[in-house]
């Protein structure tokens, strides 16, 4: 018999018999056929289950039994399944999850359009005792920050073999979170990792397993911290994991290199506003909490201010930037493209940071969990998350997707971690708001810097797609938190020739690679719903468009 | 004249020179009068030096002489000095190694003995002119050399009743034959300090000795008026220089913006660049999705043209082969209407074969 396409490891303990069988037979009902099954017992007290694949196994060749002398846990039982194998990709399948019947159809059709394909994920949802399906996890396209973040992929993961032998397999000492090691470990060296949209899985959430409660198992997490740690220290990037909010989310502290110089850019006109019941100057505010909240020395602010802004404004912020700071006067008629591009060429710092002047920075350290991700060479651009002042979210990323730009997730509290997570941990996104914004020099100059076509609308939508096109990633960071005080220094309309313009370049958006419309819906702003109810209730007319890729919808 | 009245002639008293005048900052330079005072001691041995030089160690008179600083200065150096004052206080403030060598006087009474030297410093413009007058008179009594020193133009301080050019009490001392030393130098005295020396000397020998001075101070004034002259020319080149420097500063900023400005210019078309790049990348895509739309849809023109001729042959077939049937049909009505005419009447068999024929059709 020649090596078959697919070697299905499943390590066995103890599942109930009746649930195992509906496992069984959903592997058995897969269309495509080029597959073998190592079911590897890891030595179960009860016979029934071992018995029941004896005697699959005897009729079948393709089921291959591999008894366990001793119990030696979900590591051990894994790679013995592992070592078996002979197909030339391994699709890990637990003891009492279901496959879809396409599943190994679809990845085989995957694996046909590339000849470099190392590692495949799909979609996955869930499935309850009764049978029914729900919580669909549709994913992001191939995202290595979100999966130090969290095990994103797994379910259904398919790995080339002879990688997933070359890193050592599975690692003793990560049980629970094993999964998560490896897929860390083979997607570093893999060539391509190619996500297939289909619900390829169903995770069966019986009581004591992962999918009803990760916190059933807080060993899992805390050898989960180790497992990104470890990826961290191996790739040589400076920063510290630390555990999430939620249980199985990772937090990750970056350090800056202090020779790195950062030249944080500020378009402004010195205006002024009421924020949290005072009146404040919003640019000196941005500048104070700029410097106060980060540890990094080798900042520069660059300040591009329009001619009309008040010298006492320009003299406070010499008193608190000192001479961090520099001032460029800016002249001509107001376009923030221009203006941002101007202070990027009169910055010298290696790393150049976008930060508008309606702006408090909440965090610490945000400084460094903003530029740290640009380290990565292959990522261009990073983002904020951004609160309106009651603390609801304004930006969490960016999604372009059914004609339109959108700010997914506006509008929820700053205490909701998102449905799988997207709220709390980093991630690659299609776009981030130019309100704050950290990217290389050399990818902001390679991309033409911000389009001065576009003075007032899109520009930072077009900038994103631009980051994507030269082959970039750009990652969103949960933990860079600001207040944005939005829409309080300028007029945020948008006219439908600058939609046109970003039509025209990058076509009209229909999905979005990394962030699917289903997740982040609904993005109801509380006032609008108010002011469709009234619009309903009498003759006025349906309020506009939010600005700047804000189509609340 | 009396300690307690006003001097004669608008001049001071005694009591214009108490205590008050020695500590307040009236004499100038240093604090503290004294003898103790190392600056006013060396200040004062200095002089002595250059009398003994001038003088020789023989008697000296320091009128006016304060708190007796130089008379101490010359007995120090073994000269046979003393001195009086008009100031009880300032006598009285003497050190005691000096003290029994001073007396209180005023210059305009007459002064007993005969001295080699008499230093007036800095005391005749506290006197009224008249008394200034006398003074001279009494000091051109006992010597025939004054170590002369006047203010010319220290108003300010109020004691100065009387100041006067130096060339005024040159003639004043000319009148009663003294004459500058021309070869003395006092600068370090004073600018203006003068030793004068009693002297029967012609018109001839004095102007020679002021002109041989004054060509001396002649060159100089020159010699100086052209480095001065050199200065300010370099002053203005200098000042050239940086006004030049200034205007290059300018330069390199204006030189700065431009720079800036073309790279800005840079940054837009780069960003055209990108931008008509990714039309094109979208419209190639574009282009792809039709021309596979095209190749399909040529693809089923094709097939169904050939589909069409094959049934259009089919028809030519079908009517040529309809029209032959037609013909052999015709024939054979043909036939059967000649039969029928030449075997009339039918035979029973024929009209029955007829009939079912009829209705068949």
């Amino acid at each position: 018999m020649s090596a078959p396409l697919f070697s299905i490891v499943t390590p066995v303990y103890e599942p109930p018999l009746a649930v195992f069988e509906e496992t069984f037979a959903s592997v058995l009902a897969q269309e495509h056929t080029d597959w073998e099954w190592i079911l590897v017992d890891d030595a179960s007290p009860s016979p029934q289950v071992r018995d029941f694949i004896r005697e699959q196994a005897a009729t079948d060749p393709r089921v291959r039994l591999v008894e366990r002398s001793e119990n030696g846990h979900i590591v051990k039982a894994s790679n013995d399944g592992v070592e078996a194998a002979r197909g030339e990709f391994l699709a890990f399948v637990d003891h009492d999850d279901l496959l879809a019947v396409n599943a190994l159809k679809a990845m085989a059709r995957h694996i046909g359009f590339y000849d470099d394909v190392d590692y495949l994920y799909s979609d996955e949802d869930k499935a309850d005792e009764d049978g029914s399906l729900h919580s669909e996890f549709r994913k992001p396209r191939w995202s290595p920050e979100r999966l130090r973040g969290q095990m994103y992929t797994s379910h259904l993961s398919v790995m080339r073999t002879s990688l997933v032998r070359e890193v050592g397999a599975f690692r003793e000492g990560y049980d629970g979170s094993q999964d998560h090691d490896l897929a860390l470990r083979v997607s570093e060296r893999a060539r391509r990792v190619v996500h297939v949209p289909q619900v390829l899985y169903h995770w069966r959430a019986i009581a004591g397993s992962a999918a009803a409660d990760i916190d059933a198992k807080p060993y899992a997490t805390i050898a989960g911290q180790r497992a990104v740690q470890d990826q961290l220290d191996r790739l040589g990037i400076r920063g510290r994991v630390e555990q999430g909010r939620e249980a199985g989310r990772y937090v990750i502290e970056r350090e800056l290199d202090p020779e790195v110089k950062v030249s944080i850019i500020i378009p402004t006109l010195g205006g002024s506003a009421l924020v949290f019941g005072e009146r404040r100057v919003l640019v000196e505010e941005t500048v104070r909490t700029a410097l106060a909240k980060t540890d990094h020395d080798n900042v520069e602010i660059v300040v591009v201010h329009d001619t009309p802004t008040p010298p006492e404004v320009l003299e406070r912020l010499r008193e608190t930037a000192g001479d961090k700071l520099v001032l460029e006067e800016f002249t001509r008629p107001f376009n923030f493209s221009e203006k941002c591009n101007v202070g990027a060429l009169r910055a010298t710092g290696e790393r150049l940071v976008f930060l508008n002047d309606d702006v408090e920075v909440i965090s610490e350290r945000w400084l460094e969990n903003l530029v740290g991700p640009l380290d990565e060479p292959d990522v261009g651009l990073t983002g904020a998350k951004l609160y309106f002042s009651d603390s609801s979210i304004q930006h969490a990323g960016h999604g372009y997707w059914g004609k339109h730009y959108h700010h997914p997730f506006r509008f929820r509290t700053r205490e909701d971690s998102g449905p799988f997570g997207e709220l709390i941990v980093n991630r690659e996104v299609s776009g981030v708001t130019a309100a704050c914004a950290a990217i290389r020099r050399e990818v902001f100059l390679g991309i033409g810097g911000f389009t001065e076509a576009l003075p007032s609308n899109f520009n930072d939508v077009d900038f994103c797609y631009k980051v994507a096109h030269q082959g970039y990633r750009t990652v969103w960071v949960a933990n860079c938190e600001l207040f944005h005080f939005e829409s309080q220094t300028r007029d945020g309309t948008v006219q439908s020739w600058e939609r046109h313009f970003v039509v025209r370049r990058w076509g009209i958006p229909d999905k979005d690679p990394y962030t699917p419309a289903e997740v982040a819906a609904p993005m109801l702003d509380p006032h609008r719903l108010l002011e469709m109810q009234l619009a309903d209730a009498g003759p006025a007319k349906r309020g506009a468009r939010r600005g700047k890729a804000g189509k609340a919808s | 004249m009396g300690d307690d009245q006003q001097g004669s002639g608008g001049g001071t008293v005694a009591s214009d020179y108490g205590s008050c005048y020695y500590n307040d900052a009236h004499l100038g330079g240093y604090d503290n009068y004294t003898w103790d005072n190392e600056q006013w001691r060396g200040f004062f041995q200095l002089i002595a030096d250059r009398i003994v030089a001038v003088a020789g160690q023989g008697r000296v008179l320091d009128v006016g002489c304060a708190k007796g600083l130089l008379v101490q200065a010359l007995r120090e150096k073994g000269v046979d000095a003393r001195g009086f004052d008009i100031s009880q206080h300032a006598v009285e403030a003497a050190h005691e190694d000096v003290r029994e060598h001073l007396w209180v006087a005023s210059a305009t009474e007459p002064i007993e003995g005969h001295y080699d030297l008499v230093s007036m410093i800095e005391m005749i413009e506290h006197m009224g002119p008249q008394d200034a007058q006398a003074a001279i008179d009494r000091v051109a009594a006992v010597t025939d050399r004054v170590l002369f020193s006047s203010s010319p133009a220290d108003h300010d301080e109020p004691t100065h009743v009387n100041t006067k050019p130096t060339a005024v009490w040159a003639a004043w001392f000319a009148e009663r034959g003294f004459h500058r030393r021309t070869d003395v130098d006092l600068s370090f005295l004073s600018p203006w300090a003068v030793l004068f020396e009693r002297a029967d000397r012609s018109v001839r020998d004095v102007v020679q000795a002021y002109e041989t001075h004054l060509a001396s101070l002649n060159a100089e004034v020159l010699e100086k008026r052209s480095a001065l002259l050199a200065a300010h020319r370099n002053i203005s080149e200098l000042r050239e220089g940086t006004d030049a420097q200034t205007v290059m500063a300018e330069q390199v900023k204006e030189f700065e913006r431009e720079v800036l400005e073309a790279r800005q210019a840079q940054l837009v078309q780069r960003d055209h660049v990108v931008g008509i790049e990714a039309e094109i990348g979208r419209q190639n895509d574009q282009i792809l999705q039709l021309n596979g739309m095209l190749r399909r849809l040529s693809g089923r023109e094709k097939r169904l043209t050939a589909r069409k001729t094959a049934q259009a042959r089919r028809i030519t077939g079908l009517r040529a082969k309809l029209e032959t049937a037609q013909a052999r049909n015709a024939a054979l009505a043909r036939r059967v209407r000649e039969l029928e005419a030449s075997a009339a009447p039918p035979s029973l068999t024929r009209r029955v074969v007829r009939r079912l024929r009829a209705s068949g059709r």
